[in-house]
């Protein structure tokens, strides 16, 4: 049967009822407050409600298999489908939009389509797999750019609709709870493509470990360590690198990742597309609790104005906003940065003393043979830093940024097929042979990127890993060759790596080959 | 990205009546000495973040 309603607080809420949970139960949810604001005019703005009333989720057909066809309490397998749409229409127009095929007119109605929520047929904690548009998005150091994004073909009634976004849902407490959460969103990107295996929440945390981490049993799941969030990963494919947090907190009284690390994390990651983990103290009304989030955006306002004199500047300290995944509340909750290091979620504006919310370590998840990590590049970034900065110092019209991130070397070859180099030059480049995954370092004059710089990211950190050297800027290269080589001895100091000669004569090298 | 990229010319990028010229940095050179030394400090608390702390990993995420 379908249902077509417009779009209202009090029609929001009764779509999102099931056998267990009544309209005010809903109402009382944070999700209901935030799907209230993101559905609304301030958000997406919905117009219409369209009820699919009995529809199988593969998601929750795999945990209802597993555990709640299992209760003595008789849980249905089936679920309710919510959808939504920008436009105004009843029952009847919907019905015509179904019967028609003229690709014009049914364009124009099918672009309103907004998304989807699965509402399970359980206790309180059913928002099931949910598909939703972003906000209107830009482009990557344009405005909002949401890198952790994929196409998803959602089947509705004879259609298939199109729709670029990252799965979601609420975590049910039994199965899963919000680290599973987290890591479930973050594989939904890869799932597909790179990894071939979909994995429901009950499967993901019985990945983690074969018991919780007081010795009690899996299930009902009382959360995840950080480690058991890394072996839920490596179950799935993926890999995981824990980011250590860089300052001390006295707040939480523990290490938190300073607003600067944090932001060159995500930007340097980001290039891959793979969510990233956040595991954040929110603040509740009994203290600071652990909670798991998946980053999949951010915003920008490039280029960089103004920092400490002295410090290098990044391309990354631009990104003004991030936008999460946090199962407690929504899809793609937005996040500020505060100035006591904190950041402003929405548990940091539900708390009576908007207190900060604070990330403590991050969780990136990467494909195996991407080895080189941030930190080893950002280590050699510094270094060239210091030989620009000397030969720059009152030359150069604007400030000096870095932009340091992993990427598909094809996207990289894209970027350099896009750019303005020289034909022959370009060709050399795209022709060349790369890893599957680069670093690329790229030195900007305000604007104006000047070099790329790029890494093997597959090698050992230990080799001179460093690919090419690109120059965007006429007569550039010639004089920072001459610029190193004559200062050789004195910029060899400039690495602490141990092959700091090679990396000499790397430089050199690049910079000296013909433009 | 696209919009960025490109070639330019090395007066682009300086100041109006600047050049851009290769010199050798004197040895005596405390600013340059302090320099390298304080960006060697960096890269070595760079690569000390890859060291995991142990005890970050038993944080139970279960809120």
């Amino acid at each position: 049967m379908i249902s077509v309603l417009p779009f209202n607080d009090d029609n929001l809420a009764n779509s999102l009822v099931n056998d267990y949970t009544t309209a005010d139960v809903i109402k009382s949810k944070n999700h209901f407050a935030y799907f209230k604001y993101y559905l609304g005019k301030e958000g997406i703005d919905a117009k219409t409600i369209v009820i699919e009333d009995k529809y199988i989720s593969k998601d929750y057909l795999h945990d209802y298999a597993s555990y709640y066809s299992l209760c003595f309490e008789d849980y249905p397998k089936f679920c309710k489908r919510v959808h939504f749409f920008a436009a105004d229409f009843d029952l009847t127009k919907f019905e015509a939009a179904l019967l028609d095929f003229d690709p014009e007119s049914s364009k124009e109605f099918w672009q309103h389509y907004l998304g989807f929520i699965v509402v399970k047929p359980i206790p309180v904690n059913v928002i099931g797999y949910t598909v939703l548009k972003t906000y209107e998005a830009g482009k990557d150091l344009e405005g909002r750019y949401f890198w952790g994004l994929k196409v998803y073909k959602v089947h509705l009634f004879g259609r298939e609709i199109e729709v670029k976004s990252l799965a979601f849902q609420e975590q049910d407490r039994v199965l899963a709870a919000c680290a599973t959460t987290s890591i479930w969103s973050m594989l939904n990107k890869v799932i597909g493509d790179t990894l071939p295996t979909y994995r429901s929440p009950s499967q993901i945390t019985n990945d983690a470990d074969k018991m919780s981490q007081d010795g009690s049993r899996l299930f009902p799941n009382k959360g995840l360590n950080v480690l058991q969030i890394c072996q839920a990963i490596i179950g799935s494919g993926l890999v995981s690198e824990v980011k250590q947090p860089d300052t001390k907190n006295g707040k939480i009284k523990q290490m938190a990742l300073s607003e600067s690390l944090l932001k060159q994390i995500i930007r340097a990651y980001s290039g891959l597309g793979i969510p990233i983990i956040l595991v954040v103290q929110v603040p509740t009304v009994n203290g600071y609790r652990a909670h798991a989030i998946t980053v999949l955006g951010f915003k920008q306002a490039f280029p960089p104005v103004g920092s400490e004199p002295g410090e290098i500047a990044w391309v990354a300290d631009t990104i003004e906003r991030i936008y999460a995944h946090d199962d407690q509340w929504g899809p793609f909750t937005r996040i500020k940065f505060l100035e006591d290091g904190g950041i402003e979620t929405n548990w940091t504006e539900d708390h009576k003393q908007n207190d900060p919310t604070f990330v403590v370590s991050a969780v990136v998840s990467l494909f195996p043979k991407v080895r080189i990590s941030y930190e080893d590049v950002k280590a050699l970034v510094l270094g060239l830093e210091v030989i620009l900065k000397i030969l720059f110092e009152k030359s150069v019209n604007n400030r000096v940024s870095w932009d340091v991130r992993i990427l598909y070397s094809e996207d990289f070859k894209k970027e350099i097929a896009t750019s303005h180099l020289e034909h022959p030059e370009k060709l050399k480049i795209l022709t060349s042979s790369m890893p599957r995954y680069v670093w690329v370092a790229s030195c900007y004059v305000g604007r104006d990127r000047i070099f790329d710089f790029s890494f093997d990211a597959t090698n050992v950190a230990d080799a001179m890993i460093g690919l090419q050297a690109i120059c965007y800027v006429t007569g550039l290269k010639s004089v920072v060759a001459n610029f190193i080589k004559d200062n050789r001895a004195r910029f060899v100091q400039a690495f602490t790596h141990k092959l700091a000669e090679r990396y000499i004569e790397f430089l050199i090298e690049q910079l000296e080959s013909p433009e | 990205m696209d919009m960025s990229l490109g070639k330019l010319n090395l007066s682009h990028i300086l100041k109006p009546n600047s050049t851009l010229q290769s010199f050798q940095i004197k040895d005596n050179n405390k600013a340059v000495n302090k320099m390298i030394s304080e960006t060697n400090k960096k890269q070595e608390e760079t690569l000390k973040l890859k060291q995991v702390n142990p005890e970050s990993l038993k944080t139970v995420v279960q809120f």
